[in-house]
């Protein structure tokens, strides 16, 4: 053990990723050991990609935010955010015009069978199953209704799970709060340019008042300029145009008084897709399309990543990492995990070559992983006589998720691979929503006659049917919270 | 659908793989297939894998064994870990046991407080925080209770054993459940001209066997994989030089230990593996450092009690198979590959196979897709176990002889590398793709092969001194109290799974671990 010296660990960027560093890393460290500030761009928030002010994410966010302490009732409230039960797809596949991944368990196992498989052996007798149709956070959002699930694992109400829709300009306000009080430093005046030292790595940020803030270890939130990572320490880019050719995207936001849906709504279009994200008093809706298929403008971008996040004494964040399309709720996701891996791999002393090797190795298999769950639904796409998905639908595809493919279709099993964020269940749902119907299923399913299949199937569907319309619209759940807040108050 | 399932399973070689796999495919007796067990008294078997570890007690469970009746029939002992000596230098040794180290704080792990305050001389050795470690060095042994609460939750074993034993064992399981045994000696196997499957066996006397999967048991040789299929074969000789063994059972020296020792030798290293009746002993060495003579005579030399039978070689080559699932046929054991059982993989190794095989099972149209992902999970998970072992010979500080110098100075894989780094910066370890061994296995060794890491993770930093200093102070003693309070391993053993007669011992081979 050698000496131990206080490290300053600068941040770039004030949008979510920025503060989301900030906030996580100074709750985390011991102050005793580690300084940290946050450095503003001067631009507008993209720290996230050009996506828009409005986020959906996955369920995962509630970790992350009892780990960060922030308390998500309030955040809920004060910044008029919205409770996700998953996300809704138009127009995608020619199996299903519209289909609803859930957040939570589809089905239930008859005696240890498992519930796709079941059903693979009701389709093989005729029958027609819609995934969907079995899921309590499914059929809740199509009934608007919304309520946080039981812990009670014997109730049907403790099968789902949620995220919630945020409004990214007050979800910034809140984890500036919690980073501010854990002692962060704010640099009022805005960067300009980043200087090196004489070996090649960052020394310090140059600021529009001609200070200079030194520095021993950078986090890179700038968005896709990637002013860090990119343009100062020149990282190469691995695109992904060749699989996910979406290059433009134009998002804007508007005001609205409808209590927002319990979910996101994505709907294919003839050269790319639409996305809305209902928060309290507002939606967030982003174009995503590609240039070469269309004459309409917007802001430019290309999927893809850093071919090292963590370069020299840099570590990039949210889109200045990667640029991934907000198809699956993964922007604040990938942010909470690369900040999660790095306080698994934190360095305590100015030398962290095995640290960032790890680090960048661990990252690749995520955003490779994420990169082919995204290029799934492309792939697979329903849109025939369509010049963009047509072209996407021929596109040849990365070998790891030709095999997943491939073994779903033999055998209905999905291998699941480190660094996938999605279960295999979410996987098979994909799928399944975009008609790939196993060749075998299970033999153990073969054990019941269809008929007991089918009761089976009509009591979940009942039971779940039944608690899903026994919870409060989400708007009056949202109000009631309100209520409840200010009677305490 | 199930008019396209397997009717027809041939495993070719008995010993404890093709058992193993008969007891296990005994269940598909249920839809109807057909199990047919190849072998023959002519030849021989080589008990490879005598020490267990852990994951066995999932098989047996399966199998739906009575765990106290087995470890009877199979004169077994229990194992909670495997003692180290001489590896890292001479005079040294340590402990990998099963079960975890002490208990993380904050989400930091345990041992990264250990590395903090070790520096600073106070903690104890890291073998004091685990109840197996200091269990299996008092000779103890009880199995875990289920209550996370008590500290006896966090035991963790395996056994020892006969391996002809528990061949024979599963032999009578298997056949009670309809699995049918031939006796007969392969002498040739016919392949289908359309595809270049194997459409069938052929016995000594022209006995044919059809069959549409087949097993390969068949040891070293691959009968099938390889003599028949042409699969290839992979060599890692060049990071793990041992090339041969000689075992040699003896008598115990007092009552058996409830763990498994391996001692590093001048060009090799001896496996002592405490059974009821006997001890199993064996010399893995390089041939190109060691004579046969010299072997045997320092394996007899360094066994536990007067020898009960000649010595026995038993030559390899580390590797494994181009492909472990190859048209229809499966390889398993010895005939998938051959890895030295410093770790106790070799048992591990069938039973996962068998278990990969069930998850990827394929019906008569043989998906080349199953076996795609069934190679390919195979291959990690011997890469992985692979540069585990290589650990030990890479990490050490003895230069008493030419084989350690040349293991010390030898290449290694890229992967290795990598967790060797990390673990040197800050002591981290991560687990990759459902890796056979945790975090506290490769702590255990890491540490124990004498790799040092410079500085402990800055997140150790967040928990409280004086709180982590006296739950250090408190844990050691409390662990050896807990342990002190368990039965003797003997005691143990003579109360629940004593063996019965004694009189078939003498008969069995010594076997590798």
């Amino acid at each position: 053990m050698t000496g131990v010296d206080r490290l300053s660990i600068v941040i770039l960027g004030e949008g979510v990723a920025g503060w989301a560093a900030a906030a996580m890393l100074a709750g985390a460290l011991p102050a005793s050991r580690y300084a940290i500030c946050l450095v503003s761009t001067g631009m507008p928030d993209d720290s996230l990609g050009p996506f828009g002010p409005a986020e959906a994410t996955l369920p995962s966010i509630r970790e992350f935010h009892v780990r960060l302490g922030l308390d998500e009732e309030a955040l809920v409230r004060e910044g008029q955010a919205g409770y996700a039960l998953g996300v809704a797809y138009s127009g995608w596949s020619s199996a299903a015009p519209t289909y609803f991944l859930p957040f939570g368990d589809v089905g239930a196992p008859l005696d240890t069978v498992p519930f796709h498989q079941l059903a693979g052996r009701l389709r093989a007798a005729g029958g027609a199953v819609r995934f969907s149709d079995f899921s309590v956070a499914a059929l809740a959002a199509q009934m608007g209704r919304f309520a946080r699930p039981l812990d009670d694992p014997a109730s049907v109400l403790s099968t789902y799970s949620y995220g919630l829709h945020l409004s990214c300009g007050r979800y910034v306000n809140a984890l500036r709060s919690l980073a501010l009080a854990h002692g962060v430093h704010q640099y009022e005046s805005p960067f300009v340019v980043a200087k090196l030292s004489e070996r090649g790595d960052l020394a310090g940020l140059r600021l529009e008042n001609g200070e200079t803030v030194p520095g021993d270890l950078f986090i890179d939130a700038s968005g896709p300029s990637a002013r860090l990572i990119g343009t100062a320490l020149v990282t190469g880019f691995k695109s992904w145009r060749a699989w996910l050719p979406c290059d433009r995207a134009v998002a804007t936001s508007s005001a609205t008084t409808v209590p927002p849906a319990p979910y996101s709504h994505i709907e294919a279009r003839a050269t790319g897709w639409r996305r809305v994200v209902p928060f309290q008093d507002g939606v967030g809706d982003v174009l995503v399309f590609c240039s070469g298929f269309t004459d309409a403008e917007g802001t430019a971008f290309e999927s893809g990543r850093r071919k090292q996040a963590w370069t020299r004494n840099c570590i990039a964040l949210g889109a200045a990492a990667a640029t991934v399309e907000p198809l699956q709720s993964t922007s604040i996701h990938l942010v909470h995990t690369a900040l999660a891996r790095l306080l698994r791999l934190f360095p305590a002393s100015r030398e962290h070559h095995a640290e960032a090797a790890e680090f960048n190795r661990q990252t690749e298999l995520e955003l490779d992983r994420l990169r082919d769950f995204l290029i799934l639904r492309y792939k697979l796409n329903g849109r025939r006589g369509e010049p963009f998905w047509d072209a996407v639908r021929e596109a040849e595809i990365p070998e790891p998720l030709a095999r997943k493919i491939a073994l779903f279709e033999s055998r209905g099993r999905v291998p699941l691979l480190d660094g996938d964020t999605f279960e295999e269940v979410e996987w098979a749902a994909l799928l399944d929503a975009h008609g790939v119907r196993p060749r075998r299923y299970d033999p153990r399913a073969d054990a019941f006659p269809p008929e007991r299949i089918q009761a089976h199937f009509a009591a979940v569907r009942s039971i779940m049917l039944k608690a899903a319309a026994g919870l409060p619209l989400h708007g009056d759940y949202l109000a009631r919270q309100k209520r409840l807040r200010e009677r305490v108050a | 659908m199930s008019d396209r399932n397997i009717r027809d399973i041939v495993i070719v070689g008995g010993g404890t793989a093709g058992w193993m796999a008969a007891a296990a495919m005994a269940r598909l007796r249920t839809t109807g297939a057909k199990i047919t067990l190849l072998e023959s008294d002519e030849i021989g078997t080589i008990g490879v894998g005598e020490a267990t570890i852990p994951p066995i007690r999932a098989f047996n469970a399966m199998l739906g064994l009575d765990e106290d009746d087995f470890v009877a029939k199979t004169q077994g002992t229990f194992k909670l870990g495997i003692e180290f000596v001489d590896w890292s230098r001479l005079g040294h040794r340590y402990m990998h046991p099963f079960g975890r180290f002490g208990a993380d704080m904050e989400a930091v792990s345990f041992h990264q407080f250990w590395l903090k305050f070790r520096a600073r001389g106070q903690a104890a050795l890291l073998e004091d925080y685990n109840l197996c470690a200091v269990a299996a060095k008092l000779g103890r042994f009880q199995r875990p209770v289920p209550d996370p609460r008590s500290i006896l939750s966090t035991l963790n074993y395996a056994f020892h054993f006969d391996a002809s034993l528990y061949a024979a064992y599963l032999r009578a399981y298997a056949e009670a459940r309809g699995v049918v045994r031939r006796e007969g000696k392969v002498v040739d196997v016919e392949l289908r001209g359309e595809d270049g499957f194997v459409a069938a066996v052929k016995l000594a006397g022209d006995v044919r066997v059809e069959g549409e999967l087949f097993i390969d048991c068949s040891g070293f040789r691959g009968l099938l994989i390889e003599q028949a299929l042409d699969t290839g074969y992979e060599e890692w000789t060049r990071w793990l030089p041992c090339d041969r063994a000689v075992a040699i059972p003896s008598t115990s020296a007092g009552e058996p230990l409830p763990y498994t020792r391996s001692t590093a030798l001048t060009a090799g290293w001896q496996w002592r593996i405490p059974l009821q009746h006997r001890t199993g002993n064996g010399y893995v060495y390089s041939s190109a450092h060691l004579s046969d003579d010299e072997a045997a005579a320092s394996a007899i030399a360094n066994a536990a009690g007067a020898p009960l039978a000649e010595p026995r070689f038993i030559r390899f080559a580390a590797g494994r198979r181009r492909k472990l699932w190859n048209r229809n046929v499966v390889a398993l054991g010895l005939a998938g590959g051959f890895l030295e059982p410093l770790e106790s993989t070799s048992i591990h190794l069938i039973q996962a196979g068998i278990s990969k095989l069930f998850a990827l099972f394929p019906d008569r149209d043989f998906d080349p897709v199953l076996a795609a992902e069934y190679n390919r999970l195979s291959d990690m998970q011997l890469e992985q176990i692979r540069d585990f072992i290589i650990l030990h010979y890479k990490a050490t500080e003895r230069d008493d002889s030419d084989f350690w110098r040349d293991c010390r100075d030898m290449p290694v894989p890229e992967s290795l590398i990598r967790k060797i780094e990390l673990f040197r910066e800050n002591g981290r370890i991560f687990r990759h793709e459902d890796e056979l061994f945790s975090e506290a296995s490769w702590l255990a060794v890491l540490l124990g092969q004498g790799v040092q890491p410079r500085r402990y993770d800055p997140l150790a930093d967040t928990v409280d001194s004086d709180d982590v200093r006296s739950t250090l102070a408190r844990m050691a003693p409390f662990i050896r109290k807990a342990a002190e309070a368990m039965p003797a391993h003997s005691d143990f053993i003579r109360r629940h799974c004593a063996a019965g007669g004694g009189g078939e011992t003498a008969k069995s081979q010594g076997a590798m671990a």
